[in-house]
């Protein structure tokens, strides 16, 4: 897998989850819609691999994101407020 | 339920004169609509007859606010109400339709994924004093 810059992973997670959103609220209505299904699925299956990609080389995003057997991975990394740390990386 | 037989619907309920008078009113969008996107980006714009996306619009005769400025907070805008005498809080909406989307970098910087949706509102004061 090609390293992608962490920024541009978080971006990615954000867009593609924005755009699940969006979907999911047009499927509220539309539930029989396939264009909107195809994009759910296409969406769906993007944010997975950006969150799979950014948490394989980052850390975990959420509690769900898995762990290293040694050690738990959700402190390992710098928390969110420490600006410069999370800047460096 | 056959609601026109029973005279129900929010059309039956406004008269054949007051419809007349509203039906032809122009579309317009008060405040400035900022032209953030190329022409060719805003079909549904041009559709709608904002020729011109940057053009401000008031909803208030400026000379006839100014005689009505002393007996108003802003400006007599209930005098200008040609939509007086409708029912109230009857609105139409009908069914989105799957298409007009934006590309995804587009849709998250305008906050939807709809161009159809994309209504953005940018407050701006009215020309005069005292009226926001």
């Amino acid at each position: 897998m090609v390293k992608k810059d962490k920024n541009a992973l978080l971006h990615d997670i954000q867009v593609y989850g924005f755009a699940l959103v969006e979907t999911n609220l047009f499927l509220d209505t539309h539930p029989g819609d396939p264009g909107a299904l195809a994009c759910y699925k296409k969406y769906n299956h993007l944010l997975t691999e950006a969150y799979a990609a950014y948490e394989s080389q980052y850390g975990p995003l959420t509690v769900r994101g898995g762990t290293d057997d040694d050690c738990w991975s959700w402190v390992k990394g710098p928390w969110p407020w420490e600006y410069s740390a999370n800047a460096a990386r | 339920m056959n609601y026109n037989a029973e005279n129900r619907t929010p059309r039956d309920r406004v008269s054949e004169a007051l419809f007349s008078q509203i039906k032809d009113l122009p579309t317009q969008r008060y405040g400035i609509q900022k032209n953030t996107l190329s022409s060719a980006a805003r079909p549904a714009a041009a559709m709608a007859g904002q020729s011109n996306p940057t053009q401000m619009f008031c909803p208030i005769n400026r000379s006839k606010a100014r005689t009505q400025r002393r007996n108003s907070a802003c400006g007599g805008v209930q005098g200008e109400d040609k939509l007086a005498g409708l029912p109230l809080a009857m609105a139409y909406v009908p069914m989105q339709e799957w298409k007009n989307l934006y590309d995804l970098e587009t849709g998250f910087g305008q906050g939807t994924l709809f161009e159809d949706l994309d209504f953005p509102f940018y407050p701006t004061s009215c020309p005069r004093k005292g009226c926001r």
